[in-house]
């Protein structure tokens, strides 16, 4: 018998190693686990290998070894129902551009199941939020990048994930939308639910995160509470320091 | 600076042939090449016979009557239109709505180096055209009536010249196009429309070759006071091709002034159509009942809506439904005596063959609606969308295969009653005009898909090469015409004095279904795997 949900981690991440083309190692032996209502901030270095955790993590790469659980259910035995509990939104999305907004939005809902009603309201909700309403009618060619960022984001909150996985969630949102993409994703661990998020922003994983990941060379090369990663120091002088030591 | 552009541009478009994978640069397996090759070689082949007999059949009639610059200038008209037809819907995509136009007008490249970059990679591939024409119209001219020296150099230079012309009238129509749809709301539909009338319009002129042909011949100082007077360059080139150098400079007026005018032209204009948006008026969301579907339906909406959104995807993957349902009506207005002709004009003379001929007619219209083949190519940049989120792979691939049946079978089964309604056939043959051309659908929509997941294609720069130039297009299409051809000779040569036509049909029917069940069951195993790894 399962034990009760909340005794699970919402993403445990054991010994993930991804190689690339047989040699390259781009996830090296990477472990993490984020508990229910947790924000974690995912930082290093371009090429360091966030976007492969982040996309072994939600079933869109096949890894090589390790395990990665969402809320207790295996990624690699059971990828649908991991991808129900979860949302992705790519560094740079690239939606259907022969769609319209609202059709977009309506497929994904179709995709998980959601119920008229909720789909409705929950379009109604997050596309006021955003501001996007009135756009919903244009086809997703006609959406700038920062358009385009607020539809993925409205898409992946439409079934209510227990689990967001965001690469680089801010960049070309306008300070409105970053604000509210905050407080959305706070609201969110506060209802139980944990976000996984990478970001170049230090300022804002130092505010925004309850803890911190810095990844380097695919390695680990530090993690904990914000308060622990950084000590004294700010964000940016512990990572550039991190990251100057592995150098050396 | 332009070469480099040229390289880029031709390397897209190679590219779009031999590679494979998901970007990884993984190239096309030496079978994949090989496979391509014998496609290209086919083609070529087809092309060059057709229009080897067609100038056999006119060079000695035309040349007798002193109108041997007519043959020249014919020769010439149908290079350019064979140039103009292969790429007059790619110009507007491969010009002004290539996915890179702005990426390269952020780099200090002037705008004229990437107009000229673009119609000089047209240019290279309208020669490719064009050689299909003149080489076998020279070869045959040269080995009827062994012509003088004056006639090589000039198709020599011909050849170098006129797809020039084509260049520029391919370009100028490419931009009229732009500048017209743009600004329509419903683009999509009028472009689709006007694909679909321009290959019919080509389809008519191609069924009626031999009979222009024959026409030119019976009249040719009338067609050839025509053409002197309302198409001077070709006038020039047969003159020129007959000895006359002052022509042969005419010829080269006519080709160069016009590819100049248009390059200026496009030049000024380029950066201010790549980028402006001209999009028609902005229409305001107004919150309906929206509509809830199961992910199959979802996913089989997603498909059709990509179909139906591209005209030229379903142009070039789509044209069998309507080409079917159109012959299907006429053989209901017209009765089966046109089918007879027909028949007649492929050496079927004999009644017992109306049958199979029809069927035959029905499939190669199933082989024309291949939506699945570019299918998974066609995923590319949004291939995170259906594997960040719960969508079972066979969802997706019922999704592609069942979008292609749709859009194939329903017309093919309209088509199909028609013929049964208008030809006078037993039951068991109106069963088999019935159900055969459905299967052949079907088969063909699970051939695309599987042919895509060996061989996708998801770098692309430019949509419009993954449907027009991609392997598996290619293979799905020639794979399709082996299996007309196949049972066709089969069965002509072979098992008709065997077996009744009713029975091989019903073979026909259980290898194909057959066929579709190893399909399936591949797309299960091994084609659930190379979607993974993509």
């Amino acid at each position: 018998m399962r034990p009760p949900e909340r005794m699970y981690p919402m993403l445990k991440i054991q010994h993930l190693t991804k190689t690339y083309g047989g040699n390259k190692k781009a996830v090296d032996d990477l472990s993490l686990t984020i508990a229910p209502g947790e924000i974690y901030g995912f930082i290093g270095h371009n090429g360091a290998g966030k976007t492969t955790t982040i996309k072994s993590c939600c079933g869109i790469l096949q890894f090589d070894s390790g395990e990665i659980f969402v809320d207790g259910v295996s990624v690699r035995e059971n990828p649908l129902e991991c991808k129900r509990r979860i949302a992705y939104i790519p560094d740079n999305p690239d939606l259907y551009d022969f769609m319209s907004g609202v059709k977009y939005l309506n497929f994904v809902a179709d995709i998980y199941g959601v119920p008229q009603r909720e789909r409705q309201d929950r379009i109604a909700q997050y596309a006021g939020l955003f501001g996007l309403t009135e756009d919903l009618a244009q086809p997703v060619s006609a959406y700038s990048h920062g358009m385009k960022q607020k539809l993925a984001i409205i898409s992946a909150l439409i079934h209510q994930p227990r689990l967001m996985l965001l690469d680089e969630p801010f960049v070309g949102l306008d300070p409105k939308a970053s604000h509210i993409l905050k407080g959305l994703m706070r609201e969110l661990c506060d209802r139980g639910g944990a976000i996984f998020f990478s970001t170049h922003v230090l300022e804002v994983a130092e505010k925004l995160c309850d803890k911190i990941a810095i990844i380097k060379g695919g390695r680990l090369i530090a993690s904990g509470t914000t308060a622990e990663v950084k000590g004294d120091e700010s964000l940016e002088q512990v990572f550039l320091e991190l990251v100057e030591d592995e150098h050396a | 600076m332009l070469r480099t552009l040229i390289r880029v541009r031709l390397a897209s478009i190679k590219t779009a042939f031999l590679r494979q994978g998901s970007g990884l640069g993984r190239r096309g397996g030496r079978g994949t090449r090989i496979l391509i090759g014998i496609a290209f070689a086919y083609l070529g082949l087809c092309l060059l016979a057709l229009i080897g007999m067609l100038c056999y059949a006119m060079a000695a009639p035309l040349a007798g009557a002193g109108l041997g610059w007519l043959y020249h200038a014919v020769a010439g008209l149908i290079a350019v239109s064979l140039c103009f037809m292969g790429s007059v819907f790619l110009a507007q995509s491969q010009i002004f709505d290539a996915r890179d136009n702005e990426l390269l007008l952020s780099m200090p490249v002037p705008p004229r180096l990437i107009v000229a970059s673009r119609l000089l990679s047209f240019l290279l591939l309208n020669y490719l055209y064009t050689a299909i024409v003149m080489a076998p119209a020279a070869a045959v001219y040269a080995v009827q009536l062994s012509p003088g020296p004056m006639f090589y150099v000039s198709y020599v230079l011909g050849f170098l010249l006129l797809p020039m012309l084509s260049t520029a009238i391919t370009c100028i129509i490419g931009w009229l196009i732009t500048l017209l749809i743009s600004r329509l709301r419903h683009k999509n539909l009028v472009t689709g429309l006007a694909m679909i009338v321009f290959f019919f319009v080509f389809m008519a002129l191609y069924m009626n070759l031999q009979s222009y042909a024959m026409a030119l011949i019976q009249n040719g100082q009338e067609i050839a006071a025509v053409i002197q007077r309302v198409l001077p360059p070709f006038y020039s080139f047969g003159m020129a091709a007959e000895g006359s150098v002052l022509h042969l400079v005419l010829t080269a007026v006519w080709c160069l002034v016009p590819l100049t005018l248009v390059y200026l032209l496009l030049a000024r204009s380029f950066q201010k159509l790549a980028t402006t948006n001209r999009g028609a008026a902005k229409v305001k969301y107004v919150a309906r009942e929206m509509h809830v579907a199961s992910p199959r339906a979802a996913l089989l909406r997603k498909e059709l809506g990509r179909i139906f959104g591209f005209p030229l995807y379903l142009f070039n993957c789509g044209i069998g439904g309507p080409l079917a349902v159109i012959l299907g009506v006429v053989v209901l207005v017209q009765g089966p005596g046109i089918l007879n002709t027909l028949s007649a004009a492929y050496g079927l003379t004999d009644m017992g063959f109306l049958v199979p001929f029809v069927l035959i007619v029905l499939c190669f219209c199933a082989i024309c609606t291949c939506t699945s083949a570019p299918s998974i190519s066609l995923e590319g940049p949004y291939l995170w969308i259906v594997r960040a989120n719960p969508v079972r792979e066979s969802d997706l691939f019922f999704a592609k295969v069942m979008a292609n049946v749709l859009i194939g079978g329903v017309p093919l089964a309209v088509a199909s009653v028609l013929f049964v309604i208008a030809l006078p056939m037993s039951a068991a043959n109106a069963a088999l005009v019935i159900i055969l051309p459905l299967l052949a659908q079907t088969f063909m929509a699970f051939l695309g898909l599987c042919l895509n997941l060996l061989m996708p294609r998801l770098d692309w720069v430019s949509q419009a090469a993954v449907v027009k130039q991609s392997g598996s297009v290619m293979a799905a299409v020639f794979g399709g015409m082996g299996m007309i051809a196949f049972p066709a000779l089969l069965y002509g040569f072979w098992l008709s004095s065997v077996m009744s036509f009713e029975i091989f049909g019903l073979l026909v029917c259980i290898v194909l279904a057959f066929g579709c069940l190893l399909m399936h069951r591949y797309l299960g195993r091994g084609g659930l795997r190379r979607f993974r790894a993509l």
